[in-house]
């Protein structure tokens, strides 16, 4: 090895180890510049924490402790570093060699001795530098140099560092609190120190997260002491605003405030003096919800009912089924996702989200309630929403009900009836129909249910009145068949379809005119009975008022039990004025029965009109005033006028028991008139039905035989039902000697000798052997014998009435002849008797005539009782006036036996006067007779349609029985065709005539022109021999219009059911001013005085009638 | 005098009677007319009218409660001797007649009233009586509602101590005008103008 290697590697290793010494001292250097630092830092913590040094101190403090630590880490180093380089490898050597003997100096020397070499100092050579070099590095090359570094003393050093600083680390640590605090404070000098206070504050909720606008409670506990205040700080994090606010203490011992509706976001802490908590924050977030909920309600369009918007913000609503619902709502912020939820969340609805809106839309079926559920775009969802309810309102059902007739009625003989129904629903009707059902038939089985629709006129009004004329004629219905019947209605709802309602059910039934008039019958007799059991009584009233009387006259004052006998009668005759009353009301209800039916001529209702009259008059005035005052006064009223009023009460009970009387006997009569009337109604009604059967049975076929018999048979016992009421009206009629029989003996004989019954018995039978022809022929031949017997009782009914009326006439005129008689006699006297004196001799004379007047007044007063029970037209004034003159006459007889001849004067002028009152009421009577039968010629009318019906009736008859043979006419019919043909042209001739003459009661007759029209035809048909099926049936048409015009003549002289025709515009003029006395003028009488001469009126009725005038013009006469 | 003791009043509505008469003559013509007519006056006024009307005879004992009677028909009227004085009372006391010719009663009813007032007439009214302008206007008169025999209408009054007691409508028809329309084929402006004279009548009365 080359010397400089030596000497490199023992350089090295020198340097190695004085390396190492240097790191070693170093360390340990370092370790104590950490522990004093420590120490110093741990002094300073100290300081901090007992001194509470200030913001400046603590700056200088860590300045300072900056700069020692700097500093002497820099000392510490750089001193090491001097020493480092100073210490020369020479010293490290020669330390080497002290602490290894075997070395000594010699590595020093070595080491210097190659220095030398390599300067050339000293000329050394190099073999003694080599082995100098040599001898070391040989001598050192197991020797660690490092040994002599004194590395215990180093670690002893670092040791005792370390554990200066763990001791001081754990300290620190056991008093972290302080200690990290009295740091934190060194190291942020600005920081201002809290002091650590005596109290311990713990919040809540802390930092917490809330929906915006929700309130917030904080609170906090507070231990370790009772402080002064307690105050909250807070600071919005939005808008920086800081507040400070003082809280009290609770009852619990705690502090607590409540932010009310947080808005935003806000950081908050509680202090007191000296103590702070930490600050917390109040995260505000916002969930969605509704800000606005608008509803609008489309109803269903048949309702009709126009959109309705709902208030904002009302979601529940009650709506009919059908109606579309819209839900618009607008919310606090953008929605990502809105929905209906409805009942348990089963069914949804979405809404249409657009920024913070909404909106959708459905049809409402059923109640449901629902809520609206919103979702964020955070997803966030609303809370708590509010819980709605839908509701379905009720579309109520429809109402009908039938307003007229509005219960079971009786049809009459047209076979309509006026229905009028009220209907009703709260949204419309869009439909109403006529329900009907034949439920009871003696001919037909039972029809099913029968419709007809009813048109309205305002279709889908919610209230409407309808008009129906019900035609019941194609219904086919026989007498006693009974129609059930209601109206249905139907709304419009076109949701749940049209709901319908019905009316009450009615019946209607279609009366035989056998029932009603059995029904009548049964109530005249009734009506009778009644009068006759009222005479019966009056008469025991008339006795003992007759006593009463006897009895006052002999003593005034009535005892206890006369009183009451007086009362018993008072209320027995207003008990008979009441049924009066009554039975009038009864008579006007049979009159509407036979009426409505079409049961009764005019005549007839004329005269059970006058009737009722007289009824009312049975009780007079005077009577019913009477016995009002007494009932009033009885126990007030003293004997003497009690007296006056029993004498007045008998005498009118006398008046009374004759107008009972006359009305029973004018009853009896009335009666035997309507059972004729009814004779004769019947007879049509059979020859009508009859007629009709035969023109069904035309149009039959065999299979329809049994049904065209029933009908046959129940005509042919209705027949012998006639034939038993024409006897028994006869044997009626047998009572009143001036009633004749006669034509009623002719009716029952035909009855007899036209085999009428069993020709409908033959018939029947044809026709329920199906044999229709045989049948027909024999039906013919029972319709000409009820033909025949309808025109005799036509006529019996006929003279029974004009042999009457001329009777009644008669006795009228006559007997107004006998009253003028004696009012010119009594003028006569009268005026013998005004050239009286008081003295004169023939005073006696004229007394002795004024009393066979009397006696004469008394057979005409005997007359007019008689008459007066036979007819209406005697009206009750003519007895009165005629009593009051009998008895002026009487007194004036008396007078003349006291010679007081003014008072006879007086008297015998009265009884003139009452006597010509009589004759103008019996005048009137004359007049309301003449008037009463035919004014109009419809009885003349009336004779000739019958004339012409018989007439028909014969062609027909014959035309059937020639056209029947079928074969080839012989001469001998041929004739009879011609001969024929000239009688229908003659039926044809009349009618023409007829229509001339009674054209303007054309709307009774019907079409006469095309009457003529068909007659004609027939009349061709028959002159050229051509009888065919349509001339057979053309002869019956015009048989049975005949008998249908015959029918309307009989009904009321005008049809009630007039064609009304609407009214064309007319130009009216203004018929000017009112005459300043408004027609209450006394000047017309005047005129019509003046034109007496030109009516034609006798000389002394002239005169009455004059008289008449001028007491009209007499104070109080005229109202 | 009537009012105060009308039933139909103290049950505080209005009511018209039709008038049942003898003769013959269909005073039940038309029933619906007067329900019609009251049911047009509830809506147009504010008279307070029941919903029918009631029937009633000269002889009945409520004959004063009712300020208003109707009569019409197409026949003969006869009035009885008692009738005639109560129909004269009751005219002469307050009340009222309206008659209407339903074609065909005119002569009748105008010998029935002679009896009942001997001596007055009936006058024709000028178009400017306030019953033509009570309620609605009718410049020209009565209206026409049918045809009859093609004259124009006339309306008679008879007046008693310068009051209009009677008021007879003839050739006009005016109670034909308010049943439903399809009644009688009534076109409804026809119907109305009817109705409207109804009211007039009806208001005219109770006006005076």
């Amino acid at each position: 090895m080359e010397p400089q290697l030596k000497y490199n590697k023992l350089i090295q290793r020198i340097i190695y180890t004085k390396r190492r010494e240097f790191i070693l001292h170093l360390s340990a250097d370092v370790s104590k510049w950490l522990a004093m630092t420590g120490i110093m830092f741990f002094l300073v913590l100290l300081i901090q924490i007992f001194w509470k040094v200030s913001s400046t101190g603590r700056y200088v403090l860590l300045l300072m402790m900056i700069t020692i630590g700097l500093v002497s880490l820099s000392v510490v180093v750089l001193r090491l570093i001097i020493r480092y380089r100073k210490t020369s490898l020479y010293h490290v050597a020669e330390k080497i060699g002290l602490h290894f003997p075997a070395i000594q100096d010699r590595l020093k020397n070595a080491l210097e001795l190659y220095k030398f070499f390599q300067r050339n100092d000293e000329n050394y050579s190099l073999g003694l530098v080599d082995e100098a070099l040599s001898r070391v590095h040989q001598g050192s090359e197991d020797l660690d140099f490092n040994v002599i570094i004194d590395t215990r003393r180093t670690a002893k050093s670092i040791i005792r560092s370390f554990l200066i600083c763990i001791i001081l680390f754990a300290v620190i640590l056991m008093f972290s609190t302080f200690f990290f605090k009295a740091a934190y404070a060194i190291f942020h000098p600005n920081y201002t120190i809290v002091e650590a206070s005596p109290y311990r504050m713990d919040v809540f909720p802390g930092d917490v997260e809330v929906v915006k606008h929700d309130n917030v409670q904080l609170q906090v506990y507070v231990s370790g002491g009772e402080p002064p205040y307690i105050k909250l700080g807070t600071r919005n994090l939005v808008n920086g605003q800081e507040s400070e606010t003082e809280i009290s203490e609770t009852n619990d011992g705690h502090y607590e405030h409540t932010i009310w509706g947080i808005r935003d976001s806000t950081a908050y802490y509680f202090f007191t003096e000296d103590c702070r908590t930490d600050t917390y924050v109040i995260s505000v977030i916002e969930h969605p919800f509704v800000r606005h909920l608008q509803l609008t309600l489309f109803p269903p369009p048949y309702t009709k009912l126009a959109a309705q918007v709902l208030e904002e913000n009302v979601g529940d609503f009650e709506a009919l089924k059908g109606t579309r619902v819209t839900f618009r709502l607008s919310a606090n912020k953008t929605i990502y996702r809105a929905d209906l939820v409805f009942d348990n969340a089963d069914r949804r609805l979405n809404l249409n989200p657009s920024d913070d809106r909404a909106e959708g839309s459905m049809i409402v079926h059923r109640n449901h309630s629902y809520h609206i559920r919103l979702e964020d775009t955070q997803h966030r969802e609303n809370i708590d929403p509010i819980r709605y309810h839908i509701k379905i309102a009720e579309d109520e059902y429809p109402k009908v009900k039938i307003a007229l007739p509005g219960k079971d009625i009786d049809m009459d003989e047209e076979m309509k009836i006026k229905l009028i129904a009220d209907m009703y629903d709260d949204f419309g009707i869009s439909q109403a129909r006529l329900v009907y059902q034949k439920i009871n038939s003696q001919f037909e089985v039972h029809d099913t249910l029968q419709y007809e629709a009813i048109h309205l006129d305002a279709k889908n009004s919610r209230e409407l009145r309808v008009e129906y004329d019900w035609n019941l004629t194609g219904l086919n219905l026989f007498p006693e068949d009974v129609v059930a019947y209601y109206i249905e209605v139907f709304d419009t709802d076109d949701i749940s379809g049209p709901k319908s309602a019905r009316s009450s059910t009615y019946r209607v039934r279609f009366p035989s005119a056998d029932e009603i008039f059995a029904e009548v019958e049964r109530g005249y007799d009734n009506t009778l009975e009644s009068f006759e059991g009222m005479y019966q009584q009056s008469r025991d009233i008339k006795e003992k008022l007759e006593k009463i009387v006897q009895e006052m006259k002999r003593d005034p004052e009535l005892n206890w039990e006369e009183r009451k006998v007086l009362e018993e009668i008072t209320e027995e005759q207003q008990s008979i004025q009441q049924t009066l009353q009554d039975l009038e009301k009864n008579v006007d209800d049979l009159i509407e029965k036979l009426e409505t039916h079409d049961l009764i001529s005019m005549e007839m209702m004329t005269k059970l009109q006058e009737l009722q009259e007289l009824m009312n008059e049975v009780m007079t005035d005077e009577m019913k005033n009477l016995l009002k005052k007494l009932q009033e006064n009885f126990q007030s009223i003293d004997p003497k006028q009690l007296q006056q009023a029993m004498e007045k009460l008998d005498l009118n009970q006398q008046d009374l028991l004759k107008n009972l009387e006359r009305n029973i006997e004018i009853m009896k009569r009335l009666q035997i008139e309507m059972k004729l009337d009814e004779l004769v109604k019947k007879s049509e009604e059979l020859l009508s039905d009859q007629m009709d059967l035969l023109s069904k049975a035309q149009e039959s076929s065999p299979e329809d035989g049994e049904t065209l018999s029933k009908q046959e048979n129940d005509i042919e016992r209705r027949a012998e039902d006639l034939k038993s009421e024409i006897a028994a009206v006869k044997e009626q009629m047998e009572q009143f000697p001036d009633m004749s029989t006669e034509k009623l003996d002719t009716a029952l004989d035909h009855m007899e000798q036209s085999n009428m019954n069993q020709h409908m018995q033959q018939s029947a039978q044809n026709f329920q052997h199906g044999d229709l022809k045989r049948g027909m022929k024999s039906g013919e031949l029972a319709e000409k014998a009820l033909l025949e017997l309808h025109t005799m009782l036509q006529a019996a009914k006929q003279e029974l009435a004009q042999s009457q009326q001329k009777q009644v006439l008669d006795g009228l005129r006559d007997l107004s002849k006998d009253l003028l008689e004696v009012s010119m006699r009594q003028e006569d006297i009268l005026n013998d008797s005004e050239g009286l004196g008081i003295a004169d001799n023939t005073i006696p004379d004229v007394a002795d005539r004024q009393q066979n007047l009397i006696s004469g007044l008394k057979r005409v007063i005997e007359t007019t009782n008689q008459l007066s029970n036979k007819t209406f037209f005697m009206s009750s004034s003519v007895a009165n006036y005629i009593g009051l003159a009998y008895t002026n006459m009487q007194q004036s007889v008396q007078y003349f036996e006291e010679r007081s001849l003014a008072a006879v004067n007086r008297n015998q002028k009265e009884a003139m006067f009452r006597l010509n009152d009589a004759v103008k009421e019996l005048r009137k009577s004359i007049n309301e007779l003449n008037s009463s039968s035919s004014a109009s010629g419809l009885e003349q009318m009336m004779q000739k349609l019958q004339q012409m019906s018989c007439q028909q009736q014969g062609i027909n008859q014959s035309t059937l029985q020639i056209g029947a043979s079928g074969q080839m006419l012989s001469l001998q019919q041929q004739a009879s065709m011609d001969r024929l043909a000239a009688e229908q042209a003659a039926v044809k001739k009349s009618l023409e005539e007829l229509e001339r003459e009674y054209g303007n009661r054309a709307d009774m007759l019907g079409r006469l022109d095309q009457l003529a029209n068909e007659m004609a035809d027939v009349v061709s048909d028959l002159k050229s021999n051509n009888i065919s099926r349509k001339t057979i049936q053309r002869q019956r048409e015009i048989l049975s219009r005949l008998l249908d015009a015959q029918k309307s003549v009989r009904k009321r002289e005008f049809s009630n059911k007039r064609q009304a025709e609407t009214a064309k515009e007319y130009h009216v003029l203004d018929p000017g001013m009112l005459p300043t006395d408004l027609g209450e003028k006394n000047q017309q009488l005047r005129r019509d005085l003046l034109n007496l001469e030109n009516e034609g009126y006798k000389k002394d009725f002239e005169e009455l009638i004059k008289l008449y005038f001028e007491e009209l013009f007499k104070d109080g006469e005229i109202n | 005098m009537l009012l105060s003791h009308d039933p139909s009043w103290s049950q505080g509505k209005f009511t018209i009677a039709r008038l049942k008469y003898r003769g013959g003559g269909d005073w039940y013509n038309d029933p619906s007319a007067i329900s019609n007519l009251l049911k047009f006056i509830r809506e147009e006024t504010l008279i307070d009218a029941a919903d029918d009307e009631v029937k009633i005879n000269l002889l009945s004992e409520d004959l004063y409660a009712y300020p208003l009677l109707f009569m019409t028909g197409h026949g003969k009227i006869i009035f009885s001797n008692v009738e005639v004085e109560r129909l004269r009372h009751f005219l002469t006391n307050g009340g009222f007649l309206y008659a209407d010719d339903d074609y065909g009663m005119d002569s009748s009813f105008r010998n029935e009233m002679k009896k009942v007032f001997p001596d007055k007439e009936f006058i024709e009214l000028p178009f400017s009586h306030e019953i033509y302008h009570s309620h609605y206007e009718f410049e020209s008169g009565l209206p026409k509602i049918h045809e009859h025999d093609g004259e124009p209408p006339h309306g008679y009054g008879m007046f008693h101590e310068g009051r209009l007691v009677v008021f007879y409508t003839y050739s006009s028809n005016i109670s034909d005008g308010w049943p439903e329309s399809r009644v009688h084929g009534n076109p409804e402006n026809v119907r109305i103008q009817a109705l409207k004279m109804g009211v007039n009548i009806v208001v005219y009365v109770l006006n005076n």
